[in-house]
């Protein structure tokens, strides 16, 4: 609510600023002629604006890089020929044979944004006008009848993305919404549809997940079948499975091989995966400042993409090196892509935000199996709900003889290993 | 002054108490004790993987009857030549003679040794397309999970239970599990060595 009056304040200050300040340029600048329908230089203001706004800054950064953004309008907006193509600058183009008197752009007087910006004022004054350029900025993009209604939608989308609520205070209503959003998003960005669900975690489940390391023989079509289903960037190698290459006799992952790469299985050695465990006392959990990631009831830690602020900090706390930063914005090939998705799963993200296995919540929460054990070749894997007593999973807990991977650190793993 | 310093005492608890308190309330109860407890009451959340099953003809398995019921998927429909009665209308002795034609002369038998294992062992002379147990009992080709748990007993017990094998759709219900020889040939059970269909790119040593 407080955002809402925030923005509210500054939309009405800048409207006052804009009335005071700027009435000349707009008149000076747009067509005289009555049927000339041009206005060309408002909609290159527009255009630099939604580029630097939408495009590289994305519109969901700090406070400070939207700020830096506006500075970068103002190194570069030049009003003048050189930032102008050359025939809006001489004659409207519309053909409406208007004066190009008219049309010239008048170097002399600052006009835009330099008009605002290039004058002596206390400090109070200038931040005022910086965040009333802000508003400005969404307020011609929502309002202009110039430009293309799509970035238009996508700039109203954004806008309204960058102010919802974490996802664990929304009402049902506001998920549909912000997903609806998303699947609008994800079309006008990448140019395909998703489906993308916000699934709540079903009653009388708790997922738990078993590894047979006596069975598994590093084929690695787990992580194969992982990077697909979760939209994983080849092109970065981020993936959530590791295969580790053990020698026999020891078990003991310091010398083991997770990037082993000949024929597999090799004489002597075994085979052992990590992926996150889903802790019941996650230590990632609890170190989130934002308190972007939670255990959900289930069991599943997940991450809210938009709500993570990229501080690593559940990445240095993971004691199973299981989370995974994006260093880049994840390259999305429209071709290839999962269109099942899920809000916490493996929906698009966005560079300088923290992923990690969720136990496929997209497929699981559906009620089928993890993308990895459908791929397992050999049967390595098992999962199931940990809470019904005739589940496989617990017949693995009752029958075999288990181990969690550091199980002295009291995280509770929720994925156990064991052997024929 | 002391009032100043208990306003700042207590400050400091209600910010620290903020996070560790809920942690040591989590760590109060293990996760296999949370797991009984909440079995007591569980009830079945009603969830199906019916569909993820694309249509497969799911057989019951019989054996296994003091557990719960699960499914195999039906067998004798992916047999390209089924049934095997169709050529095999004369017993064996007299179709092998030097003038027929040579059937599955692309067969070799990598199970087991020689002296233990043949032909026969499993398919049965009289009624080629049923398989015979050790007994003689005479099982279909969508049981041959019986036929492999005569020697793979162990094996057979995981199975049953879901340690060994694979399962098809998801972990709702109903249960529907790879049948032994889906992932192992019988002809030749073992698992060959081939190259990862992926490559790791992240570092391998774990820090």
């Amino acid at each position: 609510m407080s955002v809402k009056i925030v923005f509210n304040h500054v939309r009405n200050m800048f409207s006052d600023k804009e009335e005071k300040k700027t009435p000349t340029p707009p008149k000076k600048k747009s067509c005289t002629s009555p049927n000339c329908t041009c206005s060309q230089p408002s909609s290159a203001f527009i255009n630099l604006d939604l580029k630097s706004m939408i495009g590289s800054q994305g519109m969901k950064n700090t406070a400070d890089d939207v700020s830096t953004g506006i500075d970068s309008i103002i190194d570069s907006y030049e009003p003048d020929k050189a930032e102008l193509p050359e025939d809006l600058t001489t004659s409207c183009g519309s053909g409406c044979g208007c004066n190009n008197g008219s049309h010239q752009t008048q170097n002399n007087q600052k006009t835009g944004v330099h008009q605002l910006f290039d004058k002596k004022v206390d400090r109070r004054q200038a931040l005022g006008m910086l965040a009333g350029t802000v508003g400005a900025a969404v307020m011609t993009t929502g309002c202009s009848s110039i430009v293309d209604p799509k970035i238009k939608e996508k700039a109203k989308l954004t806008w309204e993305e960058y102010f919802k609520g974490n996802f664990r205070l929304m009402t049902d209503t506001e998920k549909n919404n912000t997903v609806k959003r998303l699947e609008r998003l994800t079309q006008l960005n990448h140019r395909f549809h998703p489906e993308i669900k916000s699934t709540q975690a079903r009653k009388n489940v708790l997922y738990g997940y078993a590894f047979n390391i006596s069975k598994c023989r590093g084929y690695m079509d787990c992580v194969k079948g992982c990077v697909k289903e979760n939209n994983l960037d080849p092109e970065t190698g981020m993936q959530y499975i590791r295969i580790f290459e053990m020698k026999k006799g020891k078990m003991s992952l310091e010398g083991a091989d997770g990037n082993y790469h000949h024929e597999v299985p090799v004489e002597g050695n075994f085979y052992m995966g990590t992926q996150c465990f889903q802790c019941e006392n996650p230590p990632c959990v609890p170190v989130c400042p934002v308190s972007a990631t939670w255990k959900e009831p289930d069991g599943i830690v997940v991450v809210d993409y938009d709500w993570c602020i990229g501080c690593r900090y559940c990445e240095a706390a993971c004691p199973y090196w299981a989370r995974r930063f994006n260093w880049k914005a994840p390259k999305v090939n429209k071709e290839k892509v999962n269109k099942q998705q899920h809000y916490l799963g493996n929906r698009v993200r966005d560079k300088g935000v923290v992923e990690k296995c969720t136990f496929c919540i997209q497929r699981t929460r559906e009620g089928k199996n993890p993308a990895c054990v459908e791929a397992c070749p050999t049967g390595a894997r098992i999962f199931g709900n940990l809470l019904d007593p005739k589940s496989e999973i617990r017949w693995v807990l009752a029958n075999k003889k288990v181990f969690r991977l550091k199980e002295e650190l009291g995280t509770e793993p929720k994925f156990w290993y064991f052997m024929d | 002054m002391n009032r100043k310093l208990i306003l700042c005492m207590s400050m400091i608890m209600v910010l620290c108490s903020g996070c560790h308190d809920n942690q040591q309330n989590s760590h109060s109860e293990t996760l296999l004790n949370k797991v009984s407890h909440a079995t007591k009451s569980y009830v079945d959340p009603s969830l199906t993987s019916e569909h993820y099953l694309h249509g497969v003809k799911k057989i019951q398995v019989e054996g296994y009857e003091n557990q719960s019921t699960f499914f195999v998927e039906e067998r004798t429909q992916k047999i390209t030549q089924f049934p095997c009665m169709r050529c095999h209308n004369q017993p064996l002795k007299k179709m092998k003679n030097k003038n027929s034609q040579r059937a599955h002369w692309n067969m070799k038998l990598k199970h087991a040794d020689s002296s233990v294992m043949s032909c026969t062992t499993c398919h049965d002379q009289k009624q080629l397309d049923k398989l015979t147990l050790l007994t003689g009992k005479q099982v279909s080709f969508n049981h041959s999970y019986q036929q492999c748990a005569q020697c793979h007993f162990q094996q057979a017990k995981d199975w049953g239970g879901g340690a060994h094998g694979k399962r098809l759709g998801g972990w709702a219900k109903p249960r529907v599990v790879m049948s032994c020889t889906a992932c192992h040939n019988p002809h030749e059970p073992g698992f060959h060595k081939r190259w990862p269909s992926i490559i790791s790119k992240v570092p391998g040593e774990i820090k």
